[in-house]
């Protein structure tokens, strides 16, 4: 009795493992891009609270300008992973600010091109496209501490 | 009134014809956002916020707001707003916020204008159906409350840290003038206990809000503390004590003096499922003094002690569908919480058990359905049940809300 007890413990312990993996392999499958004259350095905790509005200033004290890429997939894996709640709760968390006039909405793009190329132009500038979209050499893809 | 129904008209319209995807209207940078709702409710006994016994519409409520930034710090914007439930609102266009937001660092930011008070962990939010579960919140946010805390003049000093070991820490700091009109839901409660009120006297408030995301995921901690005195001009017949004694008649002059109201609250949220709890507590002194010209002045001093709390849990399903529920208590007088000095025990509470489903039609579009079983006659208006509060109440609430 008790061993086939461990053995479904240990069945659903590699299959919430499986699970992690594939969640952490949907996390690599994205980039981190800033403009370039960041030097930065960014910790699970920045890229957090700067999408949550929370820290709004770089070291130097240039200005952060987030942006969105709203591709579903991208969008929820980002939101998930980094910012730690669900779509829905990220959208009404904006939602809440705009109705109370504490915050704006963000500015969104729907094409990774535009994201980089907004992040390119504007000094202060973060967002997030998919692994496999080409950023060019002057934009800056970052890891997160 | 026609004003009001102007103003939902044209909304109405802005959201037909032109925001049929629910994304804001952008004019010369200028956002537009706004909502609109409409909303049905039928109890089998009691009236509860209106004439619900025989199933009301007077349930609706609007607002358009306007917010453009001129620098990425500093932007401006003011919402207006319209509700109508039962006796309160009548769709009066009222000013619900407007201000100037400056952050100048994480740390420190200012807002300038009429800012929504903070309370608890949905007071701001209480009037915007689609950024919630529930049709009514509990209690700690009784919609009576709304025109004593929902919003004030002053300046608000604001920002948040993160600190490695414990986690982030918000603070907000509000100070200036509440100005509460005649016609509010403030002057709906003092009627209950006979006082017709002439005139409110604006007085300073302030508040405070310190809101701590320790270093666990979706959890929450906070506490917000609101302060300020009223002083008001009443006339009355009597004004009823408990153990059947009672002020004389006819004018009457009163104050809540170190009038302040606390809510201590938890929220952890655990991926779709957000478990919430609040403890309210409301205390201060009703000072009255009579000014009736055939009799000397006499002055009462009465303490009000009132709490309340709840403990909710919602749960989204699926993008279309969310469901929650919650458990609410509210005692007028904490230090009489079996009712033993009121008329009838059960006017010394009020308990209430909500279940809500709500159903995300488009991003935009939400139609929500609510039961709520009460027990107790603390919170019902004895002027909407003049045949006498009965113990225990029904309550079906349906609202179609649209938000841009």
């Amino acid at each position: 009795m008790n061993s086939r007890v461990l053995r479904f413990y240990l069945i659903l312990f590699i299959l919430n493992s499986y699970v992690l993996i594939i969640s952490n392999a949907n996390a690599i499958n994205i980039k981190i891009i800033v403009h370039p004259d960041i030097q930065d350095a960014i910790s699970a905790n920045d890229i957090r609270n700067i999408f949550l509005g929370k820290k709004t200033q770089w070291d130097n004290n240039q200005r952060i300008r987030f942006v969105l890429f709203t591709e579903e997939t991208t969008y929820k894996t980002f939101i998930t992973h980094y910012v730690r709640k669900t779509l829905y709760q990220y959208r009404n968390y904006w939602r809440k600010k705009v109705f109370t006039g504490t915050g704006m909405m963000p500015v969104m793009f729907n094409q990774c091109t535009q994201c980089i190329e907004y992040v390119n132009r504007t000094q202060g500038a973060i967002s997030f496209v998919p692994a496999n979209c080409i950023v060019p050499d002057d934009v800056k893809a970052i890891i997160p501490d | 009134m026609i004003i009001g129904r102007a103003l939902r008209y044209s909304l109405l319209f802005i959201i037909l014809f032109l925001t049929s995807d629910g994304n804001a209207l952008l004019y010369k940078n200028i956002h537009i956002h706004g909502f609109i709702s409409q909303g049905y409710m039928i109890s089998d006994r009691n009236n509860y916020l209106a004439d619900s016994h025989g199933g009301t519409l007077e349930f609706n409520d609007a607002a358009i707001n306007f917010s453009k930034q001129f620098y990425p710090n500093f932007h401006i914007g003011c919402q207006l707003y319209t509700r109508d439930i039962g006796n309160v609102g009548n769709n009066k266009i009222e000013m619900d916020w407007a201000f100037a937001d400056y952050r100048m660092t994480d740390l420190v930011g200012f807002r300038l204008g009429k800012i929504k008070i903070p309370h608890g962990l949905y007071n701001e939010t209480r009037d915007i159906d689609m950024l919630r579960t529930f049709i009514f919140l509990p209690p700690v946010y009784y919609d009576i409350s709304r025109s004593t805390i929902n919003a004030m003049n002053g300046i608000d000093i604001y920002g948040n840290y993160q600190f490695e070991t414990i986690g982030n820490v918000e603070y907000q700091i509000l100070n200036g003038i509440k100005r509460i009109e005649t016609d509010s839901g403030w002057s709906r409660y003092m009627e209950r206990r006979g006082m017709d009120i002439t005139g409110f006297e604006s007085g300073y408030a302030g508040c405070g809000k310190l809101n701590w995301s320790p270093n666990i995921e979706g959890l929450r901690l906070g506490v917000t503390h609101i302060f300020f005195d009223i002083n008001a001009d009443a006339e009355t017949n009597k004004f009823s004590l408990p153990s059947q004694y009672h002020i004389p008649g006819p004018d009457l002059r009163y104050q809540l003096c170190n009038f302040s109201i606390m809510v201590n609250y938890a929220e952890y949220t655990l991926q779709e499922m957000i478990f919430a709890a609040e403890y309210m507590t409301f205390r201060g002194d009703l000072v009255i003094k009579t000014l009736s010209s055939e009799l000397q002045p006499i002055v009462f001093k009465i303490p009000v002690k009132t709490d309340a709390f709840y403990l909710s849990m919602t749960y989204r399903l699926t993008d279309f569908l969310e469901m929650g529920g919650y458990y609410a208590v509210f005692w007028p007088d904490a230090s009489d919480k079996n009712g033993t000095l009121q008329a009838q025990e059960y006017l010394g509470w009020h308990k209430e058990a909500a279940l809500c489903f709500r159903f995300d039609i488009t991003d935009a579009l939400t139609f929500k359905t609510e039961a709520h079983l009460m027990d107790g006659g603390a919170l019902m208006m004895p002027q909407d049940n003049p045949e006498g509060v009965e113990q225990r109440t029904a309550l079906l609430l349906l609202k179609l809300a649209y938000s841009f």
